[in-house]
């Protein structure tokens, strides 16, 4: 398989009066052509901070180290006028939380649409831009697309709304399509809707998906691989199925244990927890970010920072994991 | 005041409420959106009962309705109270009122927005306490509040500390010690942990329940998780809108899921999604209109002509009760 992005040591920090705010402490992954990578975390981890340093939507003051490439062309380098515009529309693409919030209340939806779509095809007209809108609502499977085209914003439910917008974004056929906690804010039947959605159109079309979101369970359905971040570092790499059964590392298991599985109940289960909150991304302690909250913390996890490694696991796809002292077992 | 069963601790009996949809001079004329169409339950004494469902499907304002945050437009609850006592809150004074809102706890959804940024800690907890006739004064309180904070797992030095200075996890620890500190007999919890992280999620679920024991409380749970809810309550009734649809003991809900949107809500769980979910989008429910038949009619598989009349809401085995013509098992 080719690949699509790779990240080499990605460093992000803001200067801030406070101190410099590290949100990430080198990060680095590599992603095929039409693979679902699952990015997971808390607060504060640098999940979104990651594909915003790829879209170049940090501000000038972020100082970024490291290097992205996206079909091996250096992202960070790309100039602002000339060349960010058609990399942040044709090539990549971006869906966001709050879908309701991401729409102009005054535009009709072919207007939204007229406006996008006219960035991709200029030399068309109106109506074969609209023409345009109906297959791309159609895809994203909204009933009634010709007439839905003259409603606004407020007539849409949420998940309506983020359908539209992966419609939106599917505009400029892009070749990635990153998704920001894209069902955080939907109710759980639309969420499951959404997950469905946007593995149809990921096999349609071939196109590659980064799933940012806080929640594993939700990940380990959607994506081919899963990145766990903690403190601005990423702890575990993994198959999305092994991470689910088998998670190694000390902070995946805790997240994993920490949402209670359905059918447990509280008079004859326990539900685990992760003691403590997340680091400060300010002044971070010396070492491994997870060694204050971790149970098999060992003495050398506080001095210093455990590498990435690739763990050998018998199977054909890696695990890399920051840990000295993981899980060895599977679950249960 | 009534027949009502012996264990009772709180009871809402077939409660309405609309709300009109235009504000001021055209407001009794306009449309209205119909929130809360005639919903009864009860809460046994010391039992975490569950309220699941949707945004916009009405559990924020049956919560509500539940201490008069609104008045409601038909029906009644009924407060049976740790001293024998029986109320309707329909008839109480506003001095009433007040009383049972010492006695009744409301902790909201969001702790950034729920905790007035200029107060100090120390305040926050005692504004309400303050007010009412068991304030102790200021050093007692101070004193309640420092065991407050012990309680919730907090540090009593930083009650002069301010909201902004504490976490997401730590403020709604802060929101549950405001609640308790009055020493409520019911709580009621909307969405308390759903904008937390999930590694403080759990922290907050276990601290309910080891203070339910403690203070020997019974408790609301608004949600819209179901895999939380079966795990933290004793019972769950699943709501859409406005109405009841399935209402059943905890455990016997994870079994077995009879009304077509219960089981919609459990195949919606990420790790038991498959490729045979709909997938299409689909229309929501208008609660501008009057409900008429079944609250889910629109959305569901399993509909017949008949789902067109209201399907009476009746016990069909013991402990659970549903309103479906066709259940699913």
């Amino acid at each position: 398989m080719s690949q699509l992005v790779e990240i080499k040591d990605l460093h992000i920090t803001f200067p801030l009066r406070r101190g410099a705010l590290q949100a990430l402490r080198g990060m680095s992954y590599t992603m095929d052509k039409g693979e679902i990578l699952g990015i997971v975390g808390e607060s504060g981890s640098g999940k979104s901070v990651s594909v915003q340093a790829m879209m170049r939507l940090l501000p000038d003051y972020t100082q970024i180290e490291g290097s992205i490439l996206f079909e091996g062309e250096d992202v960070l380098a790309l100039d602002r006028k000339k060349e960010l515009p058609r990399f942040r529309s044709s090539k990549t693409a971006m869906i966001f939380q709050e879908p309701g919030r991401s729409f102009d209340p005054l535009y009709s939806m072919e207007k939204t649409f007229r406006e996008t779509l006219r960035l991709h095809y200029p030399a068309e007209t109106d109506e074969q831009l609209k023409a345009r809108a109906v297959e791309l609502l159609r895809e994203v499977q909204i009933p009634q697309p010709e007439e839905r085209l003259s409603s606004y914003p407020h007539q849409f439910s949420g998940g309506q709304l983020q359908r539209i917008m992966i419609a939106l974004a599917l505009a400029g056929n892009p070749r990635l399509l990153i998704a920001d906690e894209p069902t955080t804010a939907l109710d759980v039947t639309i969420q499951a809707q959404i997950i469905e959605l946007l593995l149809k159109l990921r096999k349609k079309r071939d196109m590659g998906i980064i799933f940012i979101s806080h929640d594993l369970d939700l990940v380990a359905r959607i994506a081919d691989r899963i990145l766990v971040l903690y403190g601005g570092l990423v702890m575990e790499e993994a198959p999305a199925q092994q991470l689910y059964k088998q998670p190694a590392h000390p902070y995946s298991r805790g997240l994993l244990h920490a949402l209670p599985a359905f059918g447990t109940h509280y008079s004859t289960d326990e539900l685990h927890t992760i003691p403590g909150t997340v680091p400060n991304p300010i002044h971070p302690e010396p070492g491994c970010p997870f060694a204050p909250r971790c149970s098999r913390v060992q003495k050398e996890c506080t001095e210093k920072i455990p590498d990435l490694e690739a763990l050998n696991t018998g199977e054909s796809e890696s695990v890399k994991l920051r840990c000295i002292n993981p899980y060895k077992e599977g679950l249960k | 005041m009534s027949t009502a069963c012996k264990d009772c601790h709180l009871e809402l009996k077939d409660l309405k409420i609309r709300f009109p949809l235009e504000a001021g001079l055209f407001a009794r004329y306009g449309r209205f959106v119909y929130a809360v169409n005639g919903v009864s339950l009860h809460l046994k004494r010391g039992e975490t009962y569950g309220l699941v469902g949707e945004s916009g499907c009405g559990k924020t304002t049956l919560a509500r309705l539940a201490v008069q945050m609104y008045k409601a437009d038909g029906g009644e609850v009924l407060f049976h109270g740790k001293d024998g006592e029986s109320h309707s809150l329909m008839d109480l004074k506003k001095k009433e009122l007040f009383d049972y809102r010492s006695r009744v706890k409301y902790i909201f959804q969001d702790p950034a927005r729920s905790l007035n940024p200029r107060m100090n800690i120390y305040s926050i907890l005692t504004a309400g306490y303050r007010q009412s006739s068991a304030w102790p004064g200021d050093s007692a309180a101070r004193q309640e509040a420092e065991e407050m904070m012990v309680t919730v797992g907090l540090n009593p030095e930083d009650l002069d500390r301010r909201p902004a200075d504490f976490s997401g996890g730590q403020r709604q620890r802060i929101s549950i010690a405001r609640a308790l500190i009055m020493k409520p007999e019911l709580l009621i919890c909307d969405e308390v942990v759903s904008a937390l992280d999930v590694s403080i999620q759990s922290q907050i679920l276990n601290l309910l329940l080891k203070l339910k024991d403690k203070f020997k409380l019974t408790m609301l749970f608004i949600a819209h998780d179901l895999t939380v809810t079966t795990y933290f309550c004793d019972r769950i009734g699943v709501m859409y809108r406005g109405k009841i649809v399935e209402e059943a003991p905890a455990r016997d809900l994870a079994a077995k899921r009879m009304h077509p949107y219960t089981n919609l809500l459990y195949n919606s769980i990420p790790s038991r999604m498959d490729e045979s979910l709909e997938t299409e989008g689909y229309e929501p429910f208008d609660s501008t209109q009057p409900l008429t038949g079944c609250p889910f009619y629109h959305r569901c598989s399993r509909r017949q002509e008949d789902c067109l009349k209201p399907p009476e809401f009746r016990e069909v085995e013991l402990g659970r009760r549903l309103a479906c013509f066709y259940p699913v098992t």
